[in-house]
Order: C-alpha cells, then sequence, then structure tokens
C-alpha cells in the first residue's frame, strides 16, 4: 500500500539536504545557547552538575521549538500543501512521514549531541545513557506534538511564536518525565519508570497526533 | 450527516438551539433573574464567610480567601472543559452560536485562573510565608493558564473567521486531552521534588459550619459563570450578525429609546 | 452563628491578616467587574455601530 509515509519521509530529507544550513541551526542553537548558562549562572562544576539534565532538557525543547514550523510552511508557502491535501493517500501517513523527517534532522542531531553537552556542563557520569535515552524518545514526542501545532498555525503569517506558545503547555509533561529519568538516574533510582512513561507518550503521539495536524490542515490551511 | 437534520421535534429543539436570535431573545429574558440570583449567592457566601464563619486554627483568618480561591479554581478548570466541548459541538454539527460561546469561554476562563493564581498567592503568604511556591496545584493552574492564553492568542490571530473557529476548537480538544497528562505529570513531579514540611490543609478535613458558606460560594460562582457567558455571547452575536435584520431593527429600536 | 469580630476595626485588620484577605476580595470583584461590564459595553457598541451605519446609509439615500 502506498501510504506516502515514505515518499514523504524520502521527500523531506532530501529538502532538508538541500537547505544544509538552515537544517543545522537548531542544533548550532542548542550548543551555543548552552554555553550561555556557565556564562549566566556559574561555571562551578558541581552546581552545573545539579542543574544539567534539566539545561539540557529545556535547551533541546527550545532548539526544536525553533524549527517546528518549517514542518508545514515551506510547503504551504509553495503550494505543495494543498497538492498534499487533495493527494489520495490518507493525509496522517505524509503527516507521519514528513514529522519523522524532521526528527531525523533536528531531535536525532540533538540526542547525539547531548553527550557532548552533558561533557560541557558536568553532567554526572551516571546520566550519559538516560539523556540520550530519554532525548531519543522525547525529541519525537516533541516533533508529533509540535506538528499538530504547525498544522493549527499554518496559514498565519507570524506563527512561529504563536506555535511555540501553543504548544508549550503540551510539552510539559514530556519535560518533567524526560529530565526526571536522568535526575533519577543521577541520584542513584531506578530510571527505567520515566522512561517506559516516556515510550508510552510518544507511542500515544504517534498513534493520535498525525491524526490531529491532519484534521487541523483540513480544517484551516484552506482560509 | 443527515440523519442529524431531520424533521423530528427533538432535532428541531436542538437545531433551535442553534440559532443567534433565539439565544439572544431567550437569554435576554434569563439574565435579569440570573444575575440576581448569582449576586444573591455570592453576597450571601461572601458576607458569611468572611464574617461568620470560624477561623482556622491553624491559619487564622487568612484562610477565608478560601472562599474566592476554590471556586474560582473549579470554574477556571470546569470552564475550559465548557469551552472544548462548545468547540467540539461546532466542530461537529457546524453550530455558529456553539463557537461562538466557545469564543466567549475563553477570555472568562482566562480571567478566572489568573484570579485563582492571585488569591492563591495572596493565600500563600501568611500561610507559607511566601507568594508564589512551585507546588503541584499552582504549577498546574499555571499551565492551565498558558493552555487559556493559548486559545485566546489563536482566536486573535485569526482574526474571527471561519477558520480560526475551527483551529480554537482543536486546539482546545487538544488542550482537554492534555490537561489530565499534564496534571498527573505535575503531580508526579512534585512528589519527587517535595520539601518536607508543606502539606496543604485540604477541604475534606473542614468543619461542616466553614464548609457551607464555601457550598454557597461554589453556587454563586457557577450563576456568576453563566450570566459571563451569557453576556460575552451575547456581544460576540451582535457583532456578528449585525448585518441580519433582526439586529438592525434591534439598534433602530435602542436608539430611539 | 455568632459574628466572628468585636468591631468594624477587628474585621479590618482580621488579626494582621487584614491586607490579604482584603486585596484578595477587592481584586476579584474588580475582576469580576469587568467581566461583567466589558462584555456589556461591547454589545452598546455594536449596537451604536449598527445604528450609525443605518443612519449613514440612509442620510446617502437621500442624497442620491
Amino acid at each position: 500500500m502506498a501510504s506516502g509515509f515514505s515518499a514523504y519521509l524520502r521527500r523531506d530529507l532530501l529538502l532538508a539536504y538541500r537547505r544544509r544550513g538552515e537544517a543545522a541551526s537548531p542544533l548550532i542553537f542548542f550548543i551555543m545557547v548552552s554555553t550561555l548558562i556557565p556564562l549566566g549562572i556559574t561555571p562551578e562544576s558541581a552546581r552545573l552538575a545539579e542543574i544539567a539534565p534539566g539545561i539540557i532538557w529545556v535547551m533541546a525543547l527550545l532548539a526544536t521549538l525553533l524549527s517546528i514550523d518549517g514542518i508545514f510552511a515551506n510547503d504551504y508557502q509553495d503550494g505543495s500543501l494543498e497538492q498534499l491535501l487533495i493527494s489520495p493517500h490518507l493525509l496522517a501517513m505524509p503527516i507521519l512521514g514528513k514529522t519523522a523527517a524532521h526528527w531525523m534532522v533536528t531531535g536525532l542531531p540533538l540526542t547525539l549531541a547531548s553527550p557532548l553537552l552533558g561533557m560541557m556542563l558536568s553532567l554526572p557520569a551516571q546520566g550519559y545513557v538516560p539523556i540520550v535515552a530519554s532525548l531519543a524518545l522525547g525529541t519525537g514526542c516533541l516533533s508529533l506534538i509540535g506538528s499538530v501545532g504547525a498544522a493549527l498555525t499554518v496559514s498565519l503569517r507570524k506563527g512561529g511564536l504563536l506555535l511555540s506558545l501553543l504548544v508549550m503547555p503540551l510539552y510539559m509533561p514530556v519535560i518533567i518525565f524526560g529530565s526526571a529519568t536522568v535526575q533519577s538516574a543521577i541520584d542513584g533510582f531506578a530510571w527505567s519508570g520515566p522512561l517506559a512513561i516516556l515510550g508510552a507518550m510518544l507511542a500515544a503521539s504517534i498513534a493520535l497526533c498525525p491524526l490531529a495536524a491532519a484534521g487541523a490542515l483540513r480544517l484551516t490551511s484552506v482560509n | 450527516m443527515n440523519w442529524l437534520s431531520n424533521r423530528s421535534p427533538s432535532w428541531q429543539w436542538f437545531h433551535r438551539l442553534g440559532s443567534p436570535r433565539w439565544f439572544y431573545q431567550t437569554t435576554g429574558r434569563w439574565l435579569p433573574w440570573l444575575s440576581l440570583l448569582a449576586f444573591m449567592l455570592l453576597s450571601t457566601g461572601l458576607l458569611w464567610g468572611l464574617g461568620f464563619a470560624p477561623q482556622d486554627a491553624k491559619q487564622g483568618n487568612s484562610f477565608r480567601i478560601i472562599y474566592l480561591h476554590v471556586p474560582v479554581s473549579f470554574l477556571a478548570l470546569a470552564g475550559y472543559y465548557i469551552m472544548a466541548i462548545a468547540g467540539a459541538v461546532g466542530l461537529i454539527w457546524k453550530m455558529k452560536l456553539s463557537y461562538m460561546l466557545m469564543k466567549s469561554a475563553a477570555p472568562i476562563g482566562a480571567a478566572l485562573t489568573f484570579l485563582a493564581l492571585f488569591t492563591g498567592a495572596i493565600w500563600g503568604k501568611p500561610t507559607w510565608g511566601t507568594y508564589w511556591v512551585w507546588d503541584a496545584r499552582v504549577t498546574s493552574m499555571l499551565i492551565l493558564l498558558f493552555l487559556y492564553l493559548g486559545v485566546l492568542a489563536l482566536q486573535y490571530a485569526f482574526h474571527s473567521n471561519d477558520a480560526g473557529n475551527k483551529a480554537s476548537a482543536i486546539l482546545a480538544l487538544v488542550g482537554t486531552v492534555n490537561i489530565p497528562i499534564i496534571y498527573k505529570s505535575v503531580d508526579w513531579w512534585y512528589t519527587l521534588h517535595q520539601p518536607a514540611t508543606i502539606k496543604f490543609t485540604s477541604a475534606p478535613s473542614m468543619h461542616p459550619d466553614m464548609f457551607q458558606p464555601l457550598l454557597v460560594m461554589i453556587l454563586g460562582f457557577y450563576c456568576f459563570y453563566t450570566v459571563a457567558l451569557f453576556l460575552f455571547t451575547r456581544a460576540e452575536i451582535l457583532c456578528r450578525e449585525r448585518k441580519s435584520v433582526w439586529v438592525k431593527e434591534l439598534a433602530m429600536a435602542r436608539e430611539q429609546s | 452563628m455568632t459574628f466572628q469580630f468585636e468591631s468594624l476595626q477587628q474585621l479590618l485588620t482580621m488579626d494582621g491578616h487584614g491586607f490579604y484577605v482584603w486585596t484578595a476580595v477587592l481584586v476579584s470583584m474588580a475582576v469580576m467587574l469587568w467581566l461583567i461590564v466589558s462584555p456589556l459595553l461591547d454589545s452598546r457598541r455594536a449596537l451604536k455601530d449598527v445604528a450609525r451605519d443605518i443612519a449613514r446609509a440612509a442620510n446617502s439615500k437621500e442624497e442620491t
């Protein structure tokens, strides 16, 4: 069954590759802004270690927010979104493909770069595996939830900031459990619990968010 | 959805419900009574609670803020669900009036959420020594305020048109699904970080003498919410339906009086 | 049920908690008042605008 998932996944990855610089900016933002933390708060290793899990998670969230409106905005502007809407595919599948591409371009690099940031922010040794694991699952959730917000604001001109405001409350459970995963590991407790909840959130998001985004796109992009 | 629009009496009633004009005229008749009821309940409850209910053993007189804080918090949360349900009805049955109710519920809910946070903060100072504390309840209420502000921002961004109504409805519904998740997450988060000292005195351990005025205030606030919702919706109706004959007649009649 | 305070003075100060209680009451009343007055003003303005548009249309019809 040609569901459109892989077609749009490939398409968006190719488009991102052509705009490599733009696609890399969330990652660069992630690393640069994390440098602000020692500058703004303290360079002391012990104090950084206390706040490192939360900081890395907040930075990942902000970096995702930077790029999330790009999922649909570029297509809306050049008219290919309309083509998507009238295509014979079940709309949720291409959306899932586009969101997966977004994650691979944004969330995955963040996840892979997080040990580097952990080192810069004095993350304790037990925190490295949990931070990668929690970011891997969590950034997926962030991309999916963000796609719903992007679909709602796609036809607005200054949609980017509004999008951030809309999805921020919805991101809060993800950051709670993501950060708690790492913190539990550092404190010596079992961290599979919060991680499992992140996994459950990801599973639910994969199932529901494309449907919500599809509904939103159909209803709002024809102004 | 053809089966929804057949001419049986029950569906006729439902569809008449969707007429903005009918709503305007009917609420016009109800509002004086509802307002009176709200005023009486609220003033009775407030006088009772502020002046006649016994002091709390631990908190002294500052606990009297509960007579404002608790009802307002209830309504803030209930108001979000009302907004979401109105949005859902609008999406499913494409009812203009339902969208208008949804749009009106947003500023009212946001104001009440702000009030809940404000009264909670004022209460916190004499009770816990600080205006703000990141406990589960306060944090959840703050996130609820953000959800409301998001819906309001989306409404304004779309400049009041059809797509805007649908977008706001979808956002309200997405928020509704998320509210239990958010509340549970924040609850869990707080148990991780809870300092040992603070234990919020919750309603079940209240003496009946303290509880009864609270009940009156809660009822009063529900009436007040309904009054405010009707007023906002009526204003929205007049604005949206300004090209229709009945609004024009209303305006002329008003000019002459 | 007895009135809990000896005098008006006591009602206002509430054993030191008066500032907090009465601030909460006043701010709540202000917000609630706004929630009632604001839509009423909007309604009135909407009707006024409609009446003005009708008058304007009637005037311009007279002129033509």
